[in-house]
């Protein structure tokens, strides 16, 4: 899990309204419950389907998953909770701008007990979760993303808005109860909750519509991106305050037969929080593993054999589907196909209600043609086991331990003629697994059976692939990437990538490690126009690098948590204070005896003095009149009075300045009474004028 | 700001709404009141008795031969003049402002969009995005489908002759030969266009953007558009704009919602508070907006839709129970969805089985698949039957049951389909100004039996005027209208109680409906009315300040609120202001801002501190503020002159000025360093 948190280091007080200062915002993050690193050895992270999970659990029942470490934080401000060492569970606490926000919820299959759910008492000892968690988002349906949803708002106690997609929100309670169901001891009817739990929890549901923007809170909003993983499966980006965050929960980038690709928006998040699940693969194109596909299957079937392809009801059973069906359309190709899963019908109708989820082709021509209501396919029947010839049967489950798969599985596997296609990665200890790495030998219910049938494995899970996961950084372009959902190695690998390939700093939490993530965010203030116009007048006439270094005197107003920047003089004004200029002056007497001395004569000497530095402000000479001169808008002003005496007046904020010029102006009148007194003979013979 | 008012009826909402140097434009309606005026046309292959009618003749007119002369085109009917070809549509553009300049097309529901081929084919340079939900985009594409496929039907049958259009004599003669009444398809003759094809609606739909309800769209950097739900139909909607308002500047809009400088203009088009099949009317966010342009209200004031929904059934039980028909000219969606699941209930209720309904439009199947697609705009309560896996709405089921029957054609064969109508039943069909469509055959065919019924829901057109070529009928007719659109009342306690709005824009013709209100800023529009929308004045700039070291700020206890100086740079960068703070402590005490007064006897304390002694203090006659209130008596609002060392240094002190005169830098910093020692306030 990761922790966002922002340390709220510009803190507004109420009452007295008093700012308790700090330099920047930052984000701090902190790891838990993430899951993935050290997994059972011999699970090859394939492909995450739900099931595999939820199956594996009752087939293998092991317990390799050591309990983790906690994260320890002496913040108080922070909720701390168990980090463990999990196989594909997400679920993720953040904490942004002060608010707490869970991803997913995932459920983990390695154990019998509650150590299945994440350990919610860490967020709080007892009682409900609902003041410490401000909503929970489940970014899709898979049981590893939102199978502990029920317990956390039934059980533990959570009342507060969760989040997900409509389709999400349709199809998650079907897989919650058929983990129920399954996991729920016949004889004692223990379970982890109850159907009652189900319908509950997902009565607090909040379906998001994609590109909604939904508000949760003041300043709090989240909005939803396709992901293209499965049906309604969403990226959520989450806006609190000035910080923003982007999780992908698993996505795919390339189209598939029914659903789009994933996409998001130029929205150059704070953070980026990533799955890596194909992080360190390229893979092959779809159109070649389909091919591949095919023709095993059009082989097999024209030798008149059997092909088993066990599936998952969700997800790639209907990629599958349409797949076989256009295929054997255009082919005319005559041979039945089967579809075994008590889900499936159900799900099926899904899809068609949530057309606009699904990719554009289907979108385009659902009311002229439903693609997922299936000509060749039809519904399975016991008796067809028995039928001669050929046919294709799509059974689940998919990693064979059990149902209509493993049954078809007994029946055909010693006829060479059949074919089994395993199109998902199967879960150490079943049949499935076994079979792929080669055994042929089991031994059903006392009896043994070979299997002589062609075996083939062949991926088709929608992850994005290395290439996928970069393009998906480059479009978003966050400031940080947080990789998570993946094996240690390639997590590696990826971040090695991330961080040369696109220069962006990628963090890859271990499970149970806290990051902080800063983010400098500037404070939102209210400028005031006529401060701006100030600034443009005063600046209107200079170069770009004297407009740049240009610096600005404002007065920021406190009021009611809301911050105003405006010009010093409104401010005054509007507290009702009255300015008082403090006005410094150098004066120097009239040298009646003398010539008197031209302004003209000290801009030349001033524009020399103050202006020859290279490296020093320029300053800005104005000459007004014959008896005014100003530097830098009124900043400093030269005056010869009335009665020949030179008064140089500068205010309080400019005292050195000040003081420089009336240092070189009070040289230049030594000098220049030391020239006059030698050349005033020659002078005034040249000029008898008197003056 | 500015709004550009294209359309003389409020409901066919069409505006141009320029703002920040942008131009959008809302909805852009088909206007068919010219329909009736044309003879109906039955499908291809059907007798069709219109045909046969007399040719207009002019008598006064012979220019070559003395003959009267024929128009082909007109006819006359019941003594009207009626025009004999395929229909044609004008639209609601002007030459007045140049289409091909508009940025962004803003479309509230799949009513209003009709006419938008029109544009994207007359104007070949018009490059803008149409946004528009799912559902109106799906929908709207249906009926533009169904209209061009009607159209093109009857373009088979009719010879065009439209020449007496572009004479403008003859228009003079038909005036007067007509002389009482007045001709009113001059006013728009010259302006027809033939229907767009099919090819026109597809170019003009690839121009679409789909967006959902409270998505929120950046138009372009300083304007933000999101469209929220208003109840009327699947996917219509109201649309919001957030606009920037600070010096016309195209300033960002950033992502934080507490802005400050955003004017919110909103604009309204068919809502209702009603409960229909649709997701409801949502008005949280425009509490107290700036703007509000309201179009589209109810054509009815007053009448209550369930009422008529309640006669409605009655009317339909005494037809059916006379063995008849019922015929129901509506439109290819929305209503009929209600209606199809009200009316199966109704005749559950009175045990009236085997009923057919039959759903005639070419577009039956794809609307019906359609709207059971739409699960996320569906009311609540639908959602939540597709969230257990059933459809939305009921069609599925009630097409198995064979309740409902739908024919997806554009025309009725005179033979066969025509005869199953003979047994009683109801139909739904179209087109609802009965110029076209399979109702025009239908009504030919049951007029005759007084048993059968027509029943018009519908109110866009005059029901009276739409039956008229049919003439004589013996069928029953009933004039029921439905319409869910907010009245004037409902508009009235949404305005004048919720919403609040700063200023309302709307037609002339609803000003005296609309209760006025002090707070309300009632502006009025007439067609081609440019108005000039009041401005809205935000004070301040959104900017984001960056704070370098640590900020003291002041806290000021009479105002409640805190103080503090900043000094830094303020950079602009593609509209976004920002601050950096200076991280030079230098810098900042030289930017001392010194407010209030004087207290003389601290600041002599102070200056014999730092080893001035031997001053010369005068008080001086108070020539500066001789004219203010104050006391003159009063001490410390005199001026005072302070002497130091003969003139070595001179310190002037008055009630908002002092002045210090020396030569001596070093001397010079004591004084300073005297005055602001615990004396005049710093900020």
């Amino acid at each position: 899990m990761v922790w966002f948190e922002i340390l709220p280091s510009l803190v507004l007080t109420a009452g007295p309204l008093l700012l308790v200062a700090a330099p920047a915002m930052y984000i701090s993050n902190y790891f838990f419950l993430n899951g993935k690193a050290r997994g059972p050895k011999n699970i090859m992270k394939d492909d995450r389907d739900y099931y595999m999970y939820l199956r594996d659990r009752r087939i293998t029942g092991n317990e390799y998953y050591p309990r983790g470490v906690e994260a320890i934080d002496e913040r108080p401000t922070l909720v701390k909770l168990r980090a463990g060492q999990d196989v594909g569970r997400s679920c993720i606490l953040i904490t942004m701008g002060g608010k707490n926000i869970m991803l997913d919820c995932g459920l983990h299959m390695g154990f019998q007990d509650d150590r299945r759910f994440p350990d919610f008492t860490v967020i709080c000892k007892d009682g409900p979760l609902t003041p410490y968690i401000h909503c929970v988002i489940v970014s899709h349906f898979h049981l590893d993303h939102c199978g502990a949803l029920p317990y956390m708002t039934e059980v533990a106690g959570y009342n507060g808005p969760i989040y997900m997609t409509y389709p999400t929100k349709a199809v998650c309670p079907l897989l919650l109860e058929d983990f129920r169901k399954v996991t729920t001891d016949k004889t004692t009817q223990q379970g982890p909750y109850t159907a009652e739990d189900i319908k509950n929890c997902m009565k607090k549901v909040i379906p998001v519509s994609l590109g909604q923007t939904v508000k949760v809170d003041t300043d709090f909003e989240i909005k939803a991106y396709y992901a293209g993983h499965v049906l309604g499966a969403a990226m959520f980006h989450i806006r609190v305050g000035q910080q923003t965050l982007v999780y992908t929960g698993d996505f795919n980038t390339t189209a598939d037969r029914h659903l789009g690709s994933a996409h998001i928006d130029r929205c150059r998040p704070d953070v980026l929080i990533t799955e890596s699940t194909y992080g360190s693969t390229v893979r092959d194109s779809r159109r070649a593993r389909e091919r591949d596909f095919m023709s095993k299957v059009v082989d097999c079937v024209r030798h008149g054999g059997k092909v088993l392809v066990p599936v998952f009801a969700v997800g790639r059973a209907q990629e599958l589907c349409i797949l076989l069906e256009t295929y054997l359309e255009r082919m005319n190709l005559n041979v039945p196909i089967y579809f075994a899963s008590g889900l499936s019908e159900k799900v099926n109708t899904y899809y068609s209600l949530f057309v606009s989820w699904t990719n554009e082709k289907i979108q385009s021509t659902f009311h002229q043609k439903n693609i997922f209501d299936f000509k060749h396919i039809k519904p399975w029947d016991r008796s067809y086991a028995e039928q001669p010839g050929a046919m294709i049967v799509f059974a689940s489950p998919g990693m064979l331990h059990a149902g209509y798969s493993l049954h078809l599985f007994k029946k055909w596997a010693p006829d060479e003629k059949n074919m089994i296609i395993i199109p998902g990665y199967c879960v150490a200890n079943t049949v499935g697994s076994k079979l792929l790495l080669g055994q042929r030998r089991f031994v059903f219910d006392g009896k043994e059976i070979e299997a002589k049938m062609q075996v083939h494995y062949m991926s088709f899970s929608a992850h994005a692939d290395a290439k996928g996961i970069t393009n998906l950084i480059r479009q978003c372009q966050p400031r940080n990437v947080v990789l998570v959902h993946g094996e240690d190695l390639v997590m590696d690998f990826l971040r090695g990538r991330v961080i040369d390939e696109l220069k962006t700093p990628c963090f890859k939490p271990a499970n149970g490690e806290t990051i902080v993530i800063e983010t400098p965010h500037g404070v939102p203030v209210d400028i005031e126009p006529g401060l701006v116009q100030q600034l443009k007048e005063e600046t209107a006439d200079v170069n770009r690098p004297a407009k740049r270094a240009k610096s600005m005197q404002g007065t920021l107003i406190i009021k009611d948590g809301r911050l105003r920047l405006v010009r010093p003089s409104t401010a005054m004004n509007e507290l009702g204070l009255v300015h008082h200029l403090v006005q410094f002056h150098s004066r120097f007497p009239s040298l009646t005896n003398v010539r008197p001395i031209q302004l003209v004569a000290l801009v030349q000497l001033l524009e020399r003095e103050l202006n020859s530095g290279n490296n020093e402000l320029k300053h800005r000479i104005t000459l007004i009149s014959d008896n005014l001169l100003h530097i830098d808008n009124k900043q400093l002003r030269i005056s010869i009075e009335p009665n020949g005496d030179i008064d140089i007046a500068w205010t309080l904020n400019n005292e050195s300045l000040g003081q420089r010029v009336s240092s070189y102006i009070k040289s230049f009148i030594d000098q220049h009474m030391a020239t006059t007194t030698t050349t005033t003979i020659s002078d005034s013979a040249a000029s008898p004028d008197p003056m | 700001m500015r709004l550009y008012c294209l359309s003389d009826d409020p409901n066919l909402p069409c505006f141009i709404l320029t703002v920040n140097g942008r131009s959008i434009l809302f909805d852009f309606p088909l206007p068919m009141d010219h329909l009736l005026d044309y003879l109906p046309v039955p499908s291809p292959g059907c007798f069709n008795r219109f045909s046969s009618l007399p040719k207009y003749t002019l008598l006064s007119h012979n220019k070559e031969n003395n003959l009267p002369q024929q128009i082909d085109e007109l006819r006359i009917l019941h003594n009207q003049v009626y025009v004999s070809s395929p229909i044609e549509f004008y639209t609601l553009d002007s030459s007045q402002y140049d289409f091909s300049l508009i940025d962004i097309i803003l479309i509230s529901n799949y009513e209003t969009l009709l006419g938008l081929p029109y544009l994207f084919k007359k104007y070949e340079h018009l490059n803008a995005q149409i946004y528009l939900t799912e559902p109106t985009y799906r929908f709207g594409q249906q009926l533009m489908y169904e209209l061009v496929n009607y159209v093109e039907q009857q373009s088979k049958m009719i010879q065009v002759n439209n020449q007496w259009r572009s004479d403008l004599e003859i228009f003079d003669a038909i005036e007067e030969q007509q002389n009482e009444k007045k001709v009113k398809l001059l006013a728009y003759a010259q302006k027809l266009m033939p229907c767009y094809s099919i090819e026109d609606v597809d170019k003009c739909l690839s121009r679409a953007t789909v967006v959902h309800f409270n998505e929120q769209i950046d138009l372009y950097s300083s304007t933000r558009a999101s469209a929220i739900s208003s109840g009327y139909c699947l996917g219509g909607c109201n649309w919001q704009l957030d606009i920037n308002v600070n010096h016309n500047q195209t300033s960002k809009i950033e992502g934080s919602s507490s802005q400050t400088n955003l004017a919110r203009f909103i604009y309204m088009s068919s809502s209702t508070t009603l409960e229909t099949h649709s997701s409801k009317f949502m008005y949280d966010s425009f509490l107290n907006c700036d703007y509000l342009l309201l179009s589209n209200l109810s054509r009815l004031s007053s009448v209550d839709p369930s009422v008529n929904a309640s006669e409605l059934t009655s009317k339909i039980e005494t037809i059916l129970n006379d063995h008849g028909s019922v015929l129901l000219p509506c439109s290819s969606t929305g209503l009929i969805y209600d209606m199809f699941e009200f009316l199966t209930k109704f005749f559950e209720q009175i045990n009236l089985l085997s009923i057919h309904m039959y759903f005639i439009s070419p577009i039956s199947n794809a609307n019906l698949s359609i709207s059971n697609a739409m699960s996320e705009w569906v009311s609540e309560q639908r959602q939540t039957a597709s969230f257990s896996g059933t459809p939305p709405f009921k069609h599925n089921e009630l097409i198995k049951t064979k309740c409902l029957i739908t024919i997806p054609s554009d025309r009725l064969d005179d033979t066969e389909n025509l005869n199953s109508f003979e047994q009683r039943c109801v139909i739904f069909t179209g087109h609802t100004s009965l110029r076209f469509g399979p109702v025009v055959q239908l009504i030919e065919k049951l007029k005759s039996s007084s048993s059968n019924g027509i029943i018009f829901v519908d109110n866009q057109f005059s029901y009276i005027e739409a039956m008229k070529p049919f003439q004589p009928m013996n069928m029953k007719c009933f004039y029921l209208p439905i319409d869910t659109r907010l009245n004037f009342s409902q508009a009235n306690i949404l305005l004048n109680d919720k919403i609040r709005p700063k200023s309302v824009i709307l037609h002339e013709r609803y000003a005296n409906e609309i209760n006025k209100n002090d707070k309300m800023n009632l502006l009025t529009y007439r067609k081609y009315d440019n108005l000039k929308l009041p401005k809205v004045n935000r004070s301040f700039i959104n900017g984001q300040l960056n704070i370098k070291g640590e900020m003291k700020p002041k806290y000021i206890p009479s105002a409640n609120l805190a103080i503090a100086s900043v000094h830094g740079h303020l950079d602009m960068c593609d509209y976004v202001y920002e601050i950096n703070e200076l991280n030079d402590e230098n810098g900042k005490e030289k930017n001392l801002i010194t407010y209030g007064k004087i207290d003389i006897d601290k600041f002599l304390i102070n200056l014999s501190k730092s080893g001035l002694f031997g001053l010369e203090v005068k008080q001086l006659p108070d020539y500066d503020d001789l004219d203010d209130d104050v006391d003159g008596n009063d001490q410390s609002n005199r001026s005072v002159e302070i002497k130091y060392n003969h003139g070595a240094a001179k310190i002037l002190l008055r009630l908002k000025q002092t002045d210090i005169e020396c030569n001596d830098p070093v001397l010079m910093t004591k004084i300073r360093d005297a005055l602001l020692m615990d004396n005049i306030g710093t900020l």
